[in-house]
């Protein structure tokens, strides 16, 4: 079956089988590579993806549910500023994470700090948590988190 | 790519559905498909040609919650986020709580009510929520419907006919003032010794009204006694020590009859005796 959809703001068409997951379709079909099935079972926070605007684990969503959907991935902001304050904010805070991790938190933290509505401390730590390697969210994460965020308005402001 | 392909059927009305579900009865069903493409099941099936896909997510009629001061209706595909989006004062709270336990916000927003209730292993969760509070499921096929108690979906017997689909979930609002869900190791771990408990009481005046009290192993019956239930509602609270112990002993010898490790039974007992001496606060 073809699948249109939007992947990264441009229009695509794919073929997928309808049994295959939407991760699978992507890694496979669309050269998306930020995004893999988590090692642990039930553990889907690797193949986080946005789709028109939600955090979705593709790894559970059946392709033919991307029909007429806006997806963004991890590729789909590298170029962005939010992504270099994110990467900014990451260093500043002294975090080491797994880089197999990386695209994904990156993915989310993007999606918390575009998001213009106040997200509660435990939300974060909720959709980051899965992500995360073995330490969790740790309390450098949420301030790093934060400070994308600062980045970010401040930027905004001044333009 | 295989040539024999099923192009997935994505029905507008619940009409529409039951009748491809007449046509097709090995039709694969898709609330949010969650646990359909989760690993455990991966590839759904090994017959060649798959069975065909039928995704429910666009019957606007299973999208549906309404609330009357009897009860809370639930359509069979509302996500469970938008369920819990709901909030502690509309929602009962052990619902609530078994809600919130379910994995993360990402799959919660894809998951759905319909489809956690047939997952085998949500006994333990949702499962012994939704009998507790005496919940009743809408099973509809095409020219018909009738109502089951949300626990026979978890009995021995074949609960759902063939062509039948969940469609909607009925909740009834009663006045609780105590409630408790804890769900102890985790369900696809045996070594953990996976339970699930509920309990749900009323207390008025000193005296209980009713009382609920279930629990269930992953992929398993749900456990209760409802003669004990009726027994205790009527006590005063505080319980003595005796009628404590009494009834302690009563819930541990029909946690006995059924196939549970001695670890279970002991985190069983223990949690009707601490939901009980509760009831005194």
């Amino acid at each position: 079956m073809i699948l249109s959809f939007l992947l990264n703001g441009a229009p695509i068409q794919v073929e997928a089988y309808p049994h295959q997951d939407l991760m699978t379709t992507l890694r496979d079909e669309c050269g998306i590579t930020s995004i893999r099935r988590g090692s642990i079972q039930q553990n889907s926070g690797l193949s986080m993806i946005l789709i028109d605007g939600l955090p979705l684990p593709s790894v559970m969503l059946p392709s033919f549910r991307a029909e007429g959907c806006d997806i963004l991935t991890y590729e789909g902001i590298i170029n962005s500023d939010e992504h270099r304050e994110i990467l900014q904010s990451f260093e500043r805070s002294n975090i080491i994470i797994n880089p197999l991790v990386l695209p994904t938190l990156i993915l989310m933290t993007y999606w918390l700090i575009t998001e213009n509505r106040k997200i509660e401390e435990h939300e974060v730590r909720e959709l980051l948590g899965e992500i995360a390697c073995r330490g969790g969210v740790t309390s450098r994460i949420l301030t790093a988190v934060q400070q994308a965020h600062n980045f970010r308005r401040m930027r905004i402001q001044h333009e | 790519m295989n040539n024999i392909i099923h192009a997935p059927a994505r029905p507008l009305s619940l009409n529409e559905a039951l009748q491809i579900l007449k046509r097709e009865p090995d039709t694969i069903i898709l609330g949010g498909g969650t646990y359909s493409f989760s690993g455990k099941t991966y590839n759904m099936s090994e017959r060649f040609p798959r069975p065909q896909i039928m995704s429910l997510d666009r019957i606007e009629e299973l999208r549906r919650i309404s609330r009357t001061e009897r009860y809370l209706e639930l359509g069979a595909t509302v996500v469970l986020q938008r369920i819990l989006q709901l909030g502690v004062n509309i929602l009962p709270h052990p619902l609530y709580d078994c809600l919130k336990a379910i994995s993360s916000p990402g799959l919660r927003q894809l998951a759905t009510i319909g489809g956690t209730c047939m997952v085998p292993e949500s006994s333990l969760g949702i499962g012994i929520v939704l009998s507790c509070l005496d919940a009743s499921v809408e099973l509809r096929r095409a020219g018909g419907s009738r109502k089951i108690p949300a626990a026979r979906l978890y009995g021995s017997g074949k609960a759902i006919q063939d062509g039948e689909l969940i469609t909607r979930i009925r909740i009834p609002d009663l006045p609780l003032t105590h409630s408790v869900y804890e769900l102890f190791g985790g369900p696809y771990d045996r070594s953990s010794h996976p339970l699930g408990i509920c309990g749900t009481a009323t207390v008025d005046k000193s005296s209980i009204e009713s009382i609920q009290f279930v629990t269930a192993d992953a992929n398993q019956t749900i456990i209760r006694n409802r003669e004990l239930e009726t027994d205790i509602a009527g006590e005063k609270v505080p319980l003595t020590d005796k009628e404590l112990q009494s009834f302690q002993e009563r819930w541990e010898k029909t946690l006995h009859v059924y196939n549970l490790s001695r670890i279970q039974v002991e985190r069983g007992k223990r949690s009707f005796l601490r939901f009980l001496y509760n009831l005194g606060k």
